[in-house]
């Protein structure tokens, strides 16, 4: 009992016995899982697996057919503004009539309450989020001028002006060059030792082990969860992926590299 | 006499400006939310709300068949997004279904009231198809109270508005009601081509719905500026149409607008300066240019290399050979150039100027500098590198020249061996 205490209490999120389907077709089936807080979090599986679906049900976009789920101990509606949900990036139609520096003012709509205009603070606050991501100087630019990239910065950069305890990213990774993805993950890096927890929904099963602190390995049931040492092994990877080699086969090299790189520091 | 005709013409420009306008403002909102056609099954589905409102109160009393339009119009909204939530159809077809549907049944009423033998009946159709001329100074202040209450409403919730289209799962999480600001831009969207149906017909009133707001889409990309070009273009066009169908008594006032509004539509698409056709047009063939003037060059400069003269005049014949073209087209290619002042036509040949010269440079450092680059970092094969440097020598501007001289180490040859030259001028 007291052992369950400490877990609530520490925990960013807790998922308890949560089953999701669309249509008669379930995506997540009994899934429990304690996602600590202050830590930089990977949820990895494969394709279908349920990752995006979990990050929705947290943030009441998919209602669940059974279960629950806690954001820092309390129902999600009590901590939306704790709560930074940034989602994929094809999910909007970034045709649409607006420059970067607004999207990143949209983090800020909460703050600045109904019927209100944007203030030059509220501005300046987004600037400055932009300019943390290394891309103040695209502000005015509209928002279909910018490369995937940039997109994905900009999306960033608004979950920043919320300035929230609680970072959701689905797939911030994918389709992105090399240099935001190492501007991003320095970011993320800030974040948790501010104290932040961030959950990233990931496909480089590469980069887990060197650049997350826990991870959650799913399959529409929970595969195991865990710091990274303990639960990104070859054997969950195995039960993962089943029997899908070219990832096997990924996750073998990141492990080889990673038992490599212990045995050089000793 | 002229007084009565002025201001009988007053009121239809009048309200055709406003109607216009309003239109445009709510469909500019539908527009971005992928739901043009929307405002099409809206104003189709208004029929049987008619039809049956003149069934029921047995007269054309003007609310009650108002009252009835919206209510059918609302039903098919409310149709459209049950088919959309309840089946694995996409938005066409759903609003396939809820417009054909509706009215259908609206023929139906329709036919079935004729048979009646009703001796009004005949107004029923002027309901669906419009005549503005005939609009009374209460439909214009009907009008202006429409317009006043949508401007309003769009001006409270413009921020929310945008968000919740823009991204409306955000917009969620974040606790915005974004199914509440749906229906608000539905209730408007039907509101306004409901009102406007009597004074317009259908087709005008999906036409102002969707050009305007896709002109002004061509000239902005700031929503607020799109809203208020939307509702310019639109009035403009609805106080045009309305005049030219007035001075000619043929032209009827609905299908005027919709010409005004499509020619307006037409130029925008053509001569806006960043999408439209025109523009775009211009800047591929400025870029294609470019590209034949920059390989004219390094041509000149390879033949000139070989012989150990840059001063050296190359014969047209030597040209031609190196990539095939016609002499049609090197003369234009070289007259641009010498245009320019980068080349000097000689009788038997042409020569590149000094400036020709350090032009010609800074093509062939930019080739080899890739040549060497995918070379040496990405291994390629030697066979392999010339076609991709074709192309980026026209793209590497001079922060990536710098950068690839710093981390190739300034190489002085490329992989074939000739010398990356430098640039005399620096």
């Amino acid at each position: 009992m007291s052992q369950r205490r400490t877990a609530a209490t520490t925990a960013a999120i807790e998922v308890h016995d949560l089953t999701v389907s669309y249509g008669a077709k379930p995506v997540l089936w009994d899934v429990d899982v304690l996602i600590p807080a202050g830590q930089i979090v990977a949820i990895v599986g494969p394709n279908g697996a349920g990752k995006s679906t979990l990050l929705k049900a947290i943030v009441g976009l998919v209602r669940p057919l059974t279960g629950w789920i806690k954001v820092f101990d309390a129902p999600f509606e009590q901590r939306r503004a704790w709560v930074a949900y940034v989602p994929q990036r094809e999910s909007v139609d970034w045709d649409f009539p607006t420059d970067a520096l607004d999207v990143v003012m949209m983090g800020l709509y909460g703050q600045i309450g109904w019927f209100r205009r944007p203030s030059r603070e509220h501005r300046q606050r987004a600037l400055q989020c932009l300019e943390q991501l290394g891309i103040a100087h695209l502000a005015q630019r509209q928002i279909s001028q910018l490369s995937g990239g940039q997109q994905q910065r900009v999306f960033l950069a608004r979950a920043l002006a919320q300035n929230p305890k609680l970072y959701l990213l689905d797939e911030p990774f994918a389709g992105v060059d090399a240099a935001t993805e190492d501007t991003i993950f320095r970011i993320l890096r800030q974040l948790r030792d501010q104290g932040r927890t961030v959950v990233v929904v990931h496909h480089d099963l590469q980069t887990v082990a060197d650049r997350f602190d826990y991870v959650v390995l799913l399959n529409l049931r929970l595969i195991a969860a865990g710091p990274v040492e303990e639960a990104f092994t070859a054997e969950n990877l195995q039960r993962t992926y089943g029997g899908r080699l070219t990832a096997l086969a990924y996750a073998a090299e990141t492990l080889l590299r990673r038992d490599v790189a212990r045995e050089s520091q000793r | 006499m002229y007084g009565f005709i002025d201001f009988t013409l007053l009121n239809v420009l009048a309200g055709s400006t406003l109607l216009c306008a309003v239109a445009a403002l709510v469909g500019t909102f539908a527009l971005l939310r992928r739901e043009a056609l929307l405002g099409d099954a809206l104003a189709h589905a208004a029929l049987p709300g008619i039809c049956l409102a003149y069934m029921i109160v047995g007269d054309k009393s003007l609310p009650a068949l108002l009252a009835g339009a919206l209510a059918t119009a609302l039903t098919a909204a409310a149709c459209h997004r049950f088919i959309l939530w309840a089946s694995p159809l996409k938005e066409d077809a759903a609003l396939g279904i809820s417009l054909s549907v509706f009215y259908g049944s609206g023929i139906v009423l329709l036919t079935k009231i004729q048979g009646l033998g009703f001796g009004t009946q005949a107004g029923l159709k002027s309901f669906l198809f419009g005549s503005a001329a005939t609009m009374l100074p209460s439909d214009v202040k009907f009008l202006v109270a429409l317009a006043l209450v949508v401007a309003v409403l769009l001006g409270l919730f413009f921020k929310e508005l945008k968000l919740a289209i823009f991204d409306p799962e955000f917009a969620t999480t974040q606790g915005y009601p974004v199914r509440m600001l749906d229906v608000l831009l539905t209730m408007l969207l039907a509101g306004v081509i409901v009102a406007g149906l009597r004074i317009a017909g259908v087709v005008l009133m999906v036409a102002a719905t969707i050009v305007p707001p896709a002109a002004a889409r061509q000239w902005s990309d700031r929503l607020g500026i799109v809203l208020l070009l939307a509702a310019l273009l639109g009035g403009v066009s609805g106080a045009l149409g309305a005049y030219a169908s007035a001075v000619s008594p043929w032209l009827k006032t609905g299908p005027a607008i919709v010409v005004v509004g499509s020619m307006l539509f037409l130029l925008s698409v053509l001569c806006s300066p960043r999408r439209g056709v025109l523009a775009r047009w211009l800047r591929e063939r400025h870029t294609r240019l470019r590209i034949e003037e920059d390989h004219l060059l390094r041509d000149l400069y390879l033949v000139c290399e070989e012989r150990g003269d840059f001063a050296a005049v190359v014969g047209f014949v030597d040209l031609l050979g190196m990539r095939g073209l016609t002499p049609g087209q090197l003369r234009r290619v070289a007259h641009r150039l010498i245009s320019r002042g980068l080349l000097r036509s000689e009788p038997d040949g042409l020569r590149l100027t000094d400036r020709g010269i350090r032009a010609a440079q800074r093509v062939v450092i930019r080739h080899r500098l890739w040549e060497t680059f995918l070379s040496k970092q990405l291994n390629l094969p030697s066979d392999h590198l010339h076609r991709d440097a074709e192309e980026m020598e026209h793209v590497i501007d001079d922060a990536l020249l710098r950068d690839l001289q710093e981390q190739l180490g300034y190489p002085t040859t490329d992989p074939h061996g000739r010398r990356i030259p430098k640039e005399t001028d620096q």
